[in-house]
């Protein structure tokens, strides 16, 4: 079973959730925008208070670049691991922070006194490195949860785990969320998966990946997606689970056929123009 | 990166009956979402860096990792810059500036040097570069309107002469094989997903 590194292939399923998202403008803040709804913001690339499309259309293509990094050949770069020479090419978020602040500058923005360097100002690292991870985020995200409907698949793969991906400072109780998600959703056999085992699991059916993405419980942070991040700088995400997990965990039986997600990948992205 | 998994013992009962029951595509499908969720757990658990400050890297790694699969092999796909410099390592040189900035402490860890002001360019004796703080303490810009001091009023940043970044014009950077799963890994998740796709089907009466 050979190992060989070659070209790199782009995630196709985030790069085409985020194409198919247009750029616009809003003077609304966070409160206005989540209101319009998920469908909403699935459909439009926005950011709070922000009017500026050049600045919109300028975070957008940074983020296709960290999602989808380019290959190239150097001479200099051949070695015995490495012998094409073959580089990464493409952005960080370091480099993306500062060539937003860049392009901030040139478009003649600059922050109210009283707002400068708070999450307010469009230019605060806090803000710029906010919307960066948030749609890169959002993108993986949608790409993955498009990949796991898969319905060819959906009999040996029909569940998946909420985990804490990344650690933070202040992490918020996400057991607690599962609980009132499971029981939004009626999906007993979610809770008691975490009841009994620890672990917050359900089928990829299950209404309760909406109700996390919902905020329910009256959770104001989340996004309104059935997949991760499902909050604002989270650090959770979803693992998918075998066949034989979910039933370990009496998501299901073994005579249970499984379902697609009600939402459907089309009903959630719909027709992306190439 | 991608790492290629091609499965040559396709002689095997198992296998050449599953391809039969599924498809060689729908398999390799079956086989690649266990690898993406081997990478995936495996990267996502690698630890923070040698200063203990953690970017999300390796984060952003698991988010970006996916197989793609088709009828012949099953692809991993690592869609994040720097990952293959990590796996393979070799030789980055300065090609936008004169030198690469490498930091040498915790609190400029993840940024570029463009980020702060008050750095001071030194040129030790021995022909080491490095960016240095200079009178008052280094500043973080923070947006287009405020900047910080880097460590806060009492940090220890502050400190004149300290070396924020060492300068070089090359780093030669050891391969890492280690942050992707072994071979031995790859190729257990492969047999395991073959193995659970056989007991799924004879569960289903699928057994011959």
């Amino acid at each position: 079973m050979p190992i060989d590194f070659s070209s790199l292939l782009p995630f196709e399923d985030a790069l085409r959730s985020l194409a198919r998202r247009g750029v616009l403008p809003s003077s609304l803040d966070s409160t206005g925008l989540r209101a319009l709804g998920a469908n909403f913001h699935r459909a439009n690339f926005t950011s709070a208070q922000t009017v500026l499309t050049d600045l919109l259309e300028g975070y957008k293509a940074r983020v296709a670049k960290i999602l989808n990094p380019l290959e190239s050949t150097r001479v200099d770069r051949v070695t015995p691991s490495n012998p094409g020479g073959r580089v990464q090419v493409g952005l960080d978020p370091a480099q993306a922070l500062l060539e937003i602040r860049e392009l901030q500058r040139s478009l003649g923005y600059q922050p109210e006194a009283d707002q400068a360097g708070t999450i307010t100002d469009l230019s605060s690292d806090a803000r710029i490195k906010l919307v960066l991870r948030t749609n890169t985020q959002l993108a993986q995200g949608a790409g993955s949860f498009a990949r796991a409907q898969d319905p060819e698949l959906l009999d040996l793969w029909p569940a998946q785990e909420l985990y804490r991906l990344e650690p933070r400072d202040q992490e918020r109780d996400w057991a607690q969320r599962w609980r009132i998600a499971a029981a939004v959703a009626g999906d007993a056999r979610a809770l008691a998966a975490m009841e009994l085992h620890g672990q917050m699991a359900a089928l990829k059916s299950s209404g309760i990946w909406q109700a996390l993405g919902d905020g329910e419980g009256g959770f104001l942070d989340t996004l309104g997606n059935p997949y991760p991040p499902f909050a604002f700088n989270s650090g959770m995400w979803t693992r998918e689970l075998s066949r034989e997990e979910a039933e370990d965990l009496g998501l299901l039986t073994s005579e249970d056929v499984v379902e697609a997600n009600g939402l459907g990948v089309e009903g959630l992205f719909g027709e992306v123009a190439a | 990166v991608n790492v290629r998994v091609t499965i040559e013992d396709s002689a095997r009962p198992a296998l050449a009956r599953l391809r039969e029951e599924m498809g060689p595509e729908v398999l390799n499908r079956h086989i690649g979402r266990a690898e993406e969720r081997l990478f995936k757990d495996h990267i996502g658990k690698l630890p923070a860096n040698k200063m203990g400050r953690s970017t999300g890297f390796w984060a952003d790694a698991a988010r970006g990792t996916h197989a793609e699969s088709s009828a012949e092999r099953v692809t991993v796909v690592v869609s994040k810059l720097g990952f293959r410099q990590r796996v393979l390592g070799g030789t980055i040189k300065a090609v936008n500036g004169k030198y690469l900035t490498i930091p040498a402490r915790a609190e400029f860890y993840g940024s570029r040097a463009r980020a702060f002001t008050n750095l001071r360019f030194v040129m030790f004796r021995s022909g080491t570069a490095a960016l240095v703080i200079g009178d008052g303490g280094a500043e973080r810009v923070t947006s287009l309107g405020a900047s910080q001091l880097v460590g806060g009023k009492k940090g220890a940043a502050q400190t004149v002469g300290m070396v924020a970044y060492w300068l070089k014009k090359e780093v030669k950077q050891k391969p890492d094989p280690g942050v992707i799963p072994s071979e031995g890994q790859i190729v257990g998740t492969a047999r395991d997903a073959i193995a659970a796709a056989v007991r799924r089907s004879d569960s289903k009466g699928g057994k011959r």
